[in-house]
C-alpha cells in the first residue's frame, strides 16, 4: 500500500465514524444524544479489536471491543453471526458501562466473510429500571436496574425482529422515544456499513484490513516511544466519593516502567449498595478515557493504545464489583472517579518530565450534575428527559494558562451543552437562569476554569408537577483536584426551593438570590431542601437550583500574576475577598487597581503563616535554580545526591531515600480555606505541604479525616544516568 | 444612501415601477469583488460579452480601488468610468470587509441586552462547544491545547432585562419600559457603539424584543441595532445571541463602507440597482445587506466558487476543487456532483452565526506570506505573518522590506514585469533579490536561486498539506476531481502541488483573474424568508397556504422592487419537518407551485418519509410519534442575465503565434535554471497546446508548466493542464 492510499484509507475510517455519528445525532430525539454528544461510534476488526475510535465518550471504545469479543465467543455457532444481523447488547457484567448505554453492533460481511464490526451506543431514554431514565438511585441490586441483555439479534438477515423489539419496548417507559433511540443507532450503523462496503469494493478488503493492522501497530509503537520519554515511577491518586450513606473511595497507583503502564486499584473500597459501582470492563474503559486525549492526543485512537497498559482491579470492590451489586449509576459514579484519578496520575507523571511538563493539567469538571426529569405534560403525554447542563463542564488549569471557563471535560473531548430553548422545546420546564459562577475555579498560579449554575421550575406539566432523579455527588468532597499546589474547584450544590410560584416576582427572586437566601422581599421564608440523591418531585411553582463543579488550579495561588487577579475581579470571575484571602492580592478601595506594596506584605505574611515563622522578603521572587533534569513537580526536583530541592528558593527540602512530603511543613486545612464556594464540612481536609524555607505551597492533597498522605515515587528519568 | 428600514416600505411602492424601467434602459451588469490584494471587475454587456478589469485594493477606503478596476474595464471598452456607471443597470458587489473586521478585531463595541439570568450565554458558548467547534478532528482530540476565542462583547457591556416568553410564544413577563431605558442609556454611556438584543423565544414571539428595539430607536436613532428574531429567527439562544452580537459588531463598520461606496457611485452617475453578495450564494439589495452585515461574511470566495461551478458546467465537469491563492489568503471550496454544501455550522474565525453559508475553508498561506529564519532553530519558515496587501511583497516596490512567497516567485523568473497588472505596475525584482539574499539565502548558506528554489518547494508542500486537509481528510478522493486554480499566486505553484495531489486535471479558467467578480455575474438575486410555526402534519391546507402566501408576498414585492419582471422571479418553497419529539429537522422542498390541497400536503409528508429513509436507512422513521412542520421557507430568486457562452471551433495545436519570449526560469524536479518558452495567454487560441517546461503569462499570474505537463486551451479559453 503506497503512502497516499494509506493516508486516504486512514482518514476514510474516521470519515465513516463521523458520518455515522452525524446520522445518529440527526435521527435521535434527545438533546443528550444530538447536542450533548453522549454517544460513540467506532469500528472494530473482525476479531473485535478496536480499529478506529470516533470522538465521544472514550470509555466506550475499549468496552465495545469487549462486547464484540463476547458475541464472537458466545454466539458464533448458536444462534450464529450472519450477514444482515444487528445485535443489541447492554449487560454490564459481560461488557457494557451500564444498562441504558445500549451497544448496537453490526457485523459487516464482504464476499461472505466477516470483515469488520461497527458499534455505537446512546444512553437510551429509559431501560425499565426502578427509577425512570436509566439511572436508578433507589436500586440495591442489579436486578432492579432494568432490561439487561448479553446479546440479542434485533435484526436478523436484514429483517427487524418485531418480537424482540416489542418485548424490549414493553419493559420501558416512554417506548416511542426509546424506539427512536434504537432507530437512530441502527441508522448510524447502516450508514457506516454502506461506506465500509464501498471502501472494500474500491480498495479490496485485504488492503483495508492491512491498513487497519498497520495503524494499530503504529499507535502501539508511538505510545510506547512516548512512555520511554517519561520517567519511571509510581504516582498515586485517590478520589473520595461522598454519596450519602455509601461513602467510598477509588485508590489508584499508576506505575510506569520502560514502555508500559500498570494501573493498580488496590485499596479501593468494597462495592457499595447503590449503583455507582463499576464492573471490571467499565473500569478498564474509564482509565483509558483520559489516556487518549492526554497521552495519545496525536496518535490514532485504536487498539494499539490499549496494548501497553495492564490493570489490577481487586474483585468485590467498587472498581470490579460482583453480582448482585447495582451499577446503573456507574457512568456518573465510579467511572468519572476513575477518569479523574487516571487524569491526575498521568498529569503528575508528565509534570516530572522536562519534555512534557507543559502538558500538565489539573482535573477538569470532577463530576457532573446530571438531573433527569419525568412526568406528564399538561396534555397528558409522558416524558423523561436528561438536562445537558451536566456537560457544561469547567477546565483544569494547566502549566501554562488558566483553566477554560465552562469548558467541557476530558473523557469526552466533544461534549456540549444544549441550548435552554432546546430543552424547553420538548420538556415542560422553564429555566430561570443559566450563568457563570464567581469563585468557582480552583485557585492557583493558574486558576481553574469557572463552572456554571442553573435553576428551573416545572412549566405546563400535569397538576402533579415533575419528578426529578438525582444522583449527585461532590457536594462535600471536591473532585476537580488541583495540582502542584493548586486548589480544587468548587463543590456542587443542590437545593429545592418550594413554593416560589410562577409570578414575575418569584422568578426574579430566584434569578437574583435563591442560591443563597430564602427570605423573599415580602418577608416570607421559603422551604429549602438540599437534596442531592434520589427520586423527588417538584410541584408547579417549586424551583430546583444547582451549582456545578469548577476546575482544579495549578501551582501556588500566591504566585499568580497580580494583574491577572485584578482582571478576574474586574470581570466578576473572582471576588475581591478571594483575591485578598487566597491570592494575597490587596486592591485599592474601589477594586480598580492593585496596591502592590500591600500585596507584597500580604503575600509575605501568608507565606510566613504557612510555615509558622517569618519568611525572608526575597522569597517573593523565584530564584533561578539550575534544572537537574530530575524534575518532580512545578516546585521540586531531585539533586544528584538524591535529595529533594525546592526550585523556588533552592532549599534542600528532604534528604535522599525519604518521602519529601514528610519533610515539608504540613497543614490540614478546612476545605473553605480554598474558597467560600467549597463545602462547609470537616469530613475532608486539604493537606497543604509548604517549603520550610520560602513557604511556597508545594502540594495540596485531598484527604478524608485523618488519612495519611500519599507518596509518589520516581525511580528514574530517561537520559539521566547516575 | 442607506435608508432607515422604517422609510423603506413607503418608498418601495413608488420605486418599483421606476426601477423596472431603469433596469431595461441600462445595459451593463458590473460585478466587483474585493480581495485582500486586488479588486476585480467583470462587465457583462447586453450581447453577452465579458470584459475584465483589475486594480490594487486600496484600504482603508476601498472605493478608490473599485473605481480604478471599473475604469480599467471601461478603458478596454473605450468608455470612461462615469459613462460605464451611467450605463449600468446592476452593480453587484462582494467584499471581504466583514471578515476582515472580525480577523483584525476592527469591530464596534456592542452593548448586549439579554433575558435576565442569561447574561453569560455568549461567554459560555454552550460549554465545551465554544472550545472545540471549528477545530479539525485532530485538534479536537487534544483538549489541553484548545481554548475559546476572545469574547465578542465586553462583560461590562451586557445588561439584562426581567422578561420572559415561553416556547409557545406566551409572554410570561413583559419588559418594563423604565428598566429598558435605564439599561440602554447605561450601555451607551459606557461606550456601546451599537446595540444587540436577544431574548429567549423571541423567534416565536418577538414582542419583547420589538419593544426594546423601539426604545433604542427612540433614544438613539442613529445607533445600529440588531434584534435577534430579525437576523436569525431560529431555535437556540446561544447561536442567536452570537449572531446578533456579531452583526452589531460589524454593523457600523459595514454601514460606513457601503454608504461611502454607494455615495461615490451615485456621484459618478450610477443610478441602477446595487446588490451585495451573500454567503448563501445569492445577492441582496444594499439596504437589506447593510442591515445584515453578518450575511456578507466570506461572500467573495463563495462567489468565486459559484463562478467555478458555472464554468465547470460549461465543461461538463461536476467535481471541482476550487483553490484560490491570492496575496493574503488561500481558500478552498468543493463542488461535488455540481452541488456546493452548506457549512454545518456557520462560523467566522471561531464565532458562530446562524445564517446559512456555503462551505469554504480559508487558510493563511499566500503570496504575501513572509519568509523568515527562526532565530532559535535556524530553520526557514513560511508565514504565519503576512505582508498583507500593503506594503505587500518587496518586488511590488510599495515599501515592503520582508521577503515573501511572491518575491521567491519573482526571483525564480516567473513574474514578467511586462504583464504584471497589464504592465501598469512596475516590479522591483533586484530589490527582492538583495533583501532575500541578506535575510534568507546568506543565513542558510545557499546561493540566491538555490535558496529561492528550496522555499518554492517548501511552499508547495505546505499547500499540498492544506489541500489534503480540505479533501482527503473529509473523505474526498482528489483523483475524482479537477483542480480549478484561481488567484495571482496560484499559477506559479499549481502544477507542482496539483500533480502531487493526484487530481484528474488542472484547470486555469479564463476568468481566473477575476473569479469572484465573474461569480457575481453568474449569480441570481436571492432572498430567503422563513417563519417558525409548529404545525402537526399534514396540516390544514388553509393555514399552510396562508403562511406561504405571506412569505411569497414579501419575496415577490422585494424582487419587483429590485426591477425583476414577474417572468424572471422564481419562488422555491420548502418546509423544515421532523418527527414529533425529534430535534433535528429535514428540509423538504415542495415540488409544485400554487395552493396546496389536502392531497398535496399528504404528498409532502410522504416525501418527507422518503427523504428521511433515503438518508438514514429503511425503518429509521418515527411515524408512531407523528410528523410536525417546524419552519416554512421561501427562497425567492430574480434571474440575472448570463453570458451566452459560445464555443468557437478549435484551431490547431500549434501555439507559436503566442510565443512572447524565451526566458530563464527555475524548472522544478531537477530541471534547474533553464531557458524556456514564454507564451502570452491572451494570444493563445482554443485548441493550442503548450508543452512544458514552459511558462504562460496571464494578466494576473504565470502558469508554470513542469517538464512533463501539457496545457491545452479549450473552446471556452480555459487552460486545461494534464500530464503529457
Amino acid at each position: 500500500v503506497d503512502s497516499v492510499t494509506f493516508q486516504i484509507i486512514r482518514h476514510k475510517f474516521f470519515q465513516v465514524t463521523a458520518e455515522a455519528m452525524a446520522t445518529l445525532k440527526n435521527v435521535s430525539g434527545t438533546p443528550n444524544t444530538n447536542v450533548a454528544h453522549d454517544v460513540m461510534v467506532s469500528l472494530y476488526r473482525a476479531d473485535g479489536t478496536l480499529l478506529a475510535g470516533g470522538a465521544g465518550y472514550g470509555h466506550h471504545l475499549p468496552v465495545a471491543a469487549q462486547a464484540v469479543k463476547h458475541l464472537l465467543e458466545n454466539f458464533s455457532d448458536d444462534p450464529g453471526i450472519h450477514e444482515g444481523d444487528v445485535f443489541f447488547f447492554n449487560d454490564p457484567y459481560s461488557a457494557a458501562l451500564h444498562a441504558p448505554d445500549i451497544f448496537i453492533m453490526t457485523p459487516i460481511f464482504y464476499d461472505n466473510r466477516l470483515a469488520s464490526w461497527v458499534s455505537n451506543f446512546v444512553h437510551v431514554t429509559d431501560i425499565g429500571g426502578i427509577d425512570p431514565g436509566g439511572f436508578c438511585p433507589n436500586a440495591r441490586e442489579c436486578y432492579q436496574e432494568g432490561f439487561q441483555s448479553k446479546g440479542l439479534k434485533i435484526v436478523e438477515r436484514n429483517n427487524m425482529r418485531r418480537d424482540v423489539l416489542e418485548t424490549f419496548l414493553n419493559m420501558v417507559r416512554d417506548p416511542n422515544m426509546v424506539a427512536l433511540d434504537l432507530k437512530s443507532q441502527m441508522a448510524a450503523n447502516h450508514v457506516a456499513r454502506e461506506r465500509l462496503l464501498k471502501l472494500y469494493k474500491d480498495y479490496g478488503v485485504n488492503t483495508i484490513d492491512s491498513v487497519a493492522e498497520e495503524l494499530i501497530k503504529q499507535s502501539e509503537r508511538q505510545l510506547r516511544e512516548r512512555l520511554c520519554e517519561l520517567p519511571d515511577g509510581t504516582w498515586r491518586a485517590c478520589e473520595y466519593i461522598d454519596v450519602p450513606d455509601n461513602e467510598c473511595k477509588v485508590e489508584l497507583a499508576v506505575t510506569k516502567e520502560g514502555n508500559s503502564l500498570t494501573y493498580d486499584f488496590t485499596g479501593s473500597s468494597p462495592q457499595v449498595a447503590v449503583g455507582i459501582n463499576c464492573c471490571y470492563w467499565a473500569t478498564w474503559g474509564a482509565l483509558f478515557a483520559p489516556i487518549y486525549p492526554l497521552l495519545a492526543w496525536d496518535i490514532t485512537w485504536n487498539e494499539g493504545v490499549l496494548r501497553p497498559v495492564r490493570m489490577v482491579a481487586p474483585q468485590g470492590t467498587i472498581v470490579n464489583c460482583v453480582r448482585p451489586a447495582p451499577v446503573s449509576i456507574a457512568t456518573v459514579g465510579v467511572v468519572i472517579s476513575v477518569n479523574n484519578v487516571s487524569q491526575l496520575a498521568i498529569t503528575k507523571m508528565m509534570g516530572a518530565s522536562e519534555s512534557y511538563k507543559h502538558r500538565v493539567t489539573a482535573v477538569w469538571r470532577g463530576t457532573g450534575t446530571r438531573l433527569q426529569v419525568h412526568g406528564r405534560t399538561a396534555e397528558g403525554e409522558y416524558y423523561t428527559s436528561m438536562l445537558t447542563d451536566t456537560f457544561c463542564g469547567s477546565g483544569g488549569a494547566s502549566a501554562t494558562r488558566d483553566g477554560i471557563d465552562v469548558a467541557g471535560e476530558i473523557p469526552n473531548v466533544v461534549s456540549a451543552m444544549a441550548n435552554v430553548e432546546t430543552h424547553e422545546l420538548n420538556t415542560p420546564l422553564l429555566y430561570l437562569y443559566r450563568r457563570i459562577v464567581t469563585d468557582s475555579g480552583g485557585a492557583g498560579k493558574f486558576r481553574g476554569g469557572l463552572s456554571h449554575e442553573f435553576a428551573f421550575i416545572p412549566h405546563r406539566t400535569a397538576e402533579d408537577g415533575m419528578g426529578v432523579v438525582s444522583k449527585g455527588k461532590g457536594t462535600r468532597s471536591p473532585m476537580s483536584q488541583g495540582v502542584f499546589g493548586g486548589y480544587p474547584g468548587c463543590n456542587v450544590h443542590y437545593a429545592t426551593i418550594r413554593g416560589i410560584g410562577a409570578s414575575a416576582e418569584g422568578l426574579a427572586f430566584v434569578a437574583d438570590k435563591a442560591a443563597s437566601d430564602t427570605t423573599t422581599p415580602g418577608g416570607q421564608t421559603l422551604q429549602r431542601e438540599e437534596r442531592s440523591w434520589g427520586l423527588f418531585s417538584l410541584a408547579p411553582g417549586d424551583a430546583q437550583v444547582i451549582v456545578a463543579m469548577g476546575g482544579g488550579g495549578y501551582g501556588d495561588p500566591l504566585e499568580r500574576d497580580m494583574s491577572a487577579v485584578l482582571a478576574d475581579v474586574s470581570g466578576g470571575l473572582v471576588s475581591a475577598h478571594a483575591a485578598h484571602d487566597i491570592y494575597g492580592v490587596v486592591l485599592t478601595a474601589d477594586d480598580t487597581a492593585v496596591d502592590t506594596q500591600a500585596t507584597a506584605a500580604r503575600r509575605l505574611a501568608l507565606r510566613s503563616e504557612r510555615i509558622g515563622r517569618p519568611v525572608d522578603p526575597s522569597a517573593l521572587t523565584r530564584r533561578p535554580i539550575k534544572p537537574t533534569g530530575m524534575r518532580l513537580s512545578e516546585y521540586l526536583q531531585r539533586t544528584s545526591d538524591g535529595s529533594t530541592q525546592c526550585t523556588w528558593c533552592g532549599y534542600r527540602v528532604a534528604p535522599p531515600e525519604s518521602h519529601w512530603k514528610d519533610h515539608g511543613v504540613q497543614r490540614r486545612l478546612p476545605l473553605q480555606a480554598a474558597g467560600t464556594r467549597m463545602a462547609a464540612t470537616t469530613d475532608f481536609v486539604l493537606l497543604a505541604t509548604s517549603c520550610p524555607s520560602c513557604g511556597t505551597l508545594l502540594d495540596t492533597e485531598l484527604l478524608r479525616g485523618d488519612d495519611p498522605p500519599r507518596h509518589d515515587i520516581i525511580r528514574r528519568w530517561p537520559h539521566v544516568y547516575d | 444612501m442607506i435608508k432607515d428600514p422604517a422609510d423603506r416600505t413607503a418608498e418601495a411602492q413608488a420605486d418599483s415601477e421606476g426601477a423596472a424601467k431603469r433596469r431595461f434602459d441600462r445595459s451593463f451588469v458590473v460585478g466587483v469583488d474585493i480581495g485582500g490584494t486586488c479588486t476585480d471587475t467583470v462587465v457583462l454587456t447586453a450581447d453577452g460579452k465579458t470584459i475584465f478589469g483589475k486594480a490594487f485594493s486600496t484600504p482603508p477606503d476601498f472605493s478608490h480601488g473599485i473605481l480604478d478596476a471599473v475604469g480599467v474595464a471601461g478603458e478596454a471598452m473605450g468608455i470612461d468610468t462615469a459613462m460605464l456607471l451611467r450605463g449600468t443597470a446592476l452593480f453587484l458587489h462582494s467584499t471581504t470587509v466583514a471578515e476582515n473586521a472580525v480577523t483584525n478585531g476592527n469591530l464596534a463595541s456592542v452593548g448586549l441586552i439579554t433575558t435576565q439570568g442569561f447574561e453569560d450565554t455568549i461567554f459560555m458558548m454552550r460549554g465545551g462547544y465554544g472550545r472545540w467547534s471549528g477545530l479539525t478532528e485532530d485538534e479536537k482530540r487534544d483538549p489541553v491545547s484548545t481554548s475559546k476565542p476572545p469574547p465578542l462583547v465586553s462583560r461590562s457591556l451586557v445588561r439584562s432585562i426581567a422578561e420572559r416568553t415561553d416556547r409557545r410564544g406566551e409572554v410570561l413577563q413583559m419588559v418594563d419600559l423604565n428598566a429598558v431605558e435605564t439599561a440602554v442609556t447605561d450601555l451607551v454611556t459606557r461606550g456601546a457603539d451599537s446595540m444587540g438584543v436577544c431574548f429567549l423565544w423571541s423567534f416565536v414571539n418577538p414582542a419583547n424584543e420589538q419593544t426594546v428595539g423601539a426604545v433604542i430607536r427612540r433614544l438613539y436613532p442613529n445607533r445600529f441595532v440588531t434584534l435577534s428574531h430579525r437576523v436569525a429567527p431560529v431555535l437556540g439562544e446561544y447561536e442567536r445571541t452570537s449572531t446578533t452580537t456579531l452583526n452589531s459588531a460589524l454593523g457600523p463598520v459595514v454601514t460606513h463602507y457601503l454608504q461611502n461606496l454607494s455615495g461615490r457611485l451615485t456621484e459618478l452617475g450610477f443610478n441602477g440597482t446595487f446588490l451585495v453578495g451573500q454567503g448563501y450564494g445569492g445577492l441582496l439589495p444594499l439596504d437589506a445587506a447593510a442591515d445584515q452585515p453578518v450575511g456578507m461574511i466570506e461572500s467573495g470566495p463563495i462567489m468565486g466558487i459559484m463562478g467555478a461551478r458555472a464554468i465547470g458546467e460549461s465543461m461538463g465537469c461536476h467535481n471541482i476543487i476550487a483553490a484560490d491563492m491570492g496575496g493574503t489568503t488561500f481558500k478552498v471550496g468543493v463542488v461535488r456532483d455540481g452541488m456546493m454544501e452548506y457549512q454545518p455550522e456557520s462560523m467566522v474565525y471561531r464565532y458562530h452565526f446562524a445564517l446559512p453559508k456555503l462551505d469554504v475553508v480559508s487558510l493563511g498561506l499566500a503570496g504575501g506570506s513572509i519568509i523568515s529564519i527562526d532565530q532559535r532553530t535556524g530553520l526557514p519558515q513560511i508565514g504565519p505573518r503576512s505582508a498583507g496587501s500593503y506594503p505587500g511583497p518587496i518586488c511590488y516596490d510599495h515599501g515592503g522590506e520582508e521577503p515573501t512567497v511572491t518575491d521567491v516567485d519573482a526571483i525564480l523568473g516567473y513574474l514578467n514585469p511586462g504583464y504584471f497588472l497589464g504592465g501598469r505596475e512596475r516590479l522591483n525584482i533586484e530589490k527582492a533579490k538583495r533583501i532575500f539574499k541578506e535575510k534568507i539565502s546568506d543565513p542558510l548558506g545557499l546561493a540566491v536561486t538555490e535558496a529561492a528554489a528550496a522555499m518554492y518547494r517548501l511552499t508547495n508542500s505546505m499547500i499540498y498539506d492544506l489541500l489534503h486537509k480540505a479533501t482527503v481528510e473529509r473523505g474526498l478522493d482528489p483523483r475524482e476531481y479537477a483542480l480549478f486554480s484561481f488567484g495571482g499566486t496560484a499559477g506559479m505553484h499549481v502544477s507542482a502541488y496539483g500533480e502531487e495531489l493526484g487530481v484528474k486535471q488542472l484547470v486555469i479558467p479564463y476568468s481566473a483573474s477575476v473569479h469572484g467578480a465573474f461569480g457575481l455575474v453568474t449569480t441570481d438575486v436571492v432572498h430567503e424568508y422563513q417563519t417558525t410555526q409548529l404545525v402537526r402534519a399534514p396540516g390544514e391546507p388553509r393555514l399552510v397556504n396562508a403562511i406561504f402566501a405571506s412569505l411569497a408576498a414579501q419575496a415577490t414585492s422585494q424582487l419587483q422592487q429590485e426591477g425583476f419582471a414577474p417572468a424572471d422571479i422564481h419562488l422555491q418553497r420548502s418546509i423544515d419537518m421532523r418527527h414529533r419529539r425529534q430535534v433535528h429537522v429535514l428540509n423538504v422542498p415542495l415540488e409544485q407551485d400554487g395552493d396546496l390541497d389536502e392531497e398535496a400536503l399528504g404528498r409532502v409528508v410522504e416525501r418527507f418519509e422518503t427523504l428521511y429513509e433515503g438518508r438514514y436507512g429503511k425503518n429509521s422513521g418515527f411515524l408512531e410519534a407523528g410528523v410536525e412542520m417546524v419552519s416554512f421557507r421561501i427562497r425567492g430568486s430574480g434571474k440575472v442575465r448570463k453570458p451566452a457562452l459560445q464555443a468557437p471551433p478549435l484551431e490547431s495545436h500549434d501555439p507559436t503565434h503566442a510565443l512572447r519570449e524565451r526566458r530563464t526560469v527555475y524548472v522544478a524536479k531537477g530541471g534547474g535554471e533553464q531557458e524556456v518558452n514564454g507564451y502570452d495567454f491572451e494570444r493563445l487560441r482554443p485548441g493550442n497546446r503548450v508543452s512544458g517546461p514552459a511558462v504562460i503569462w496571464t494578466p494576473i499570474t504565470t502558469v508554470v508548466l513542469g517538464p512533463e505537463q501539457v496545457a491545452e486551451m479549450d473552446a471556452h479559453k480555459n487552460l486545461v493542464v494534464t500530464r503529457g
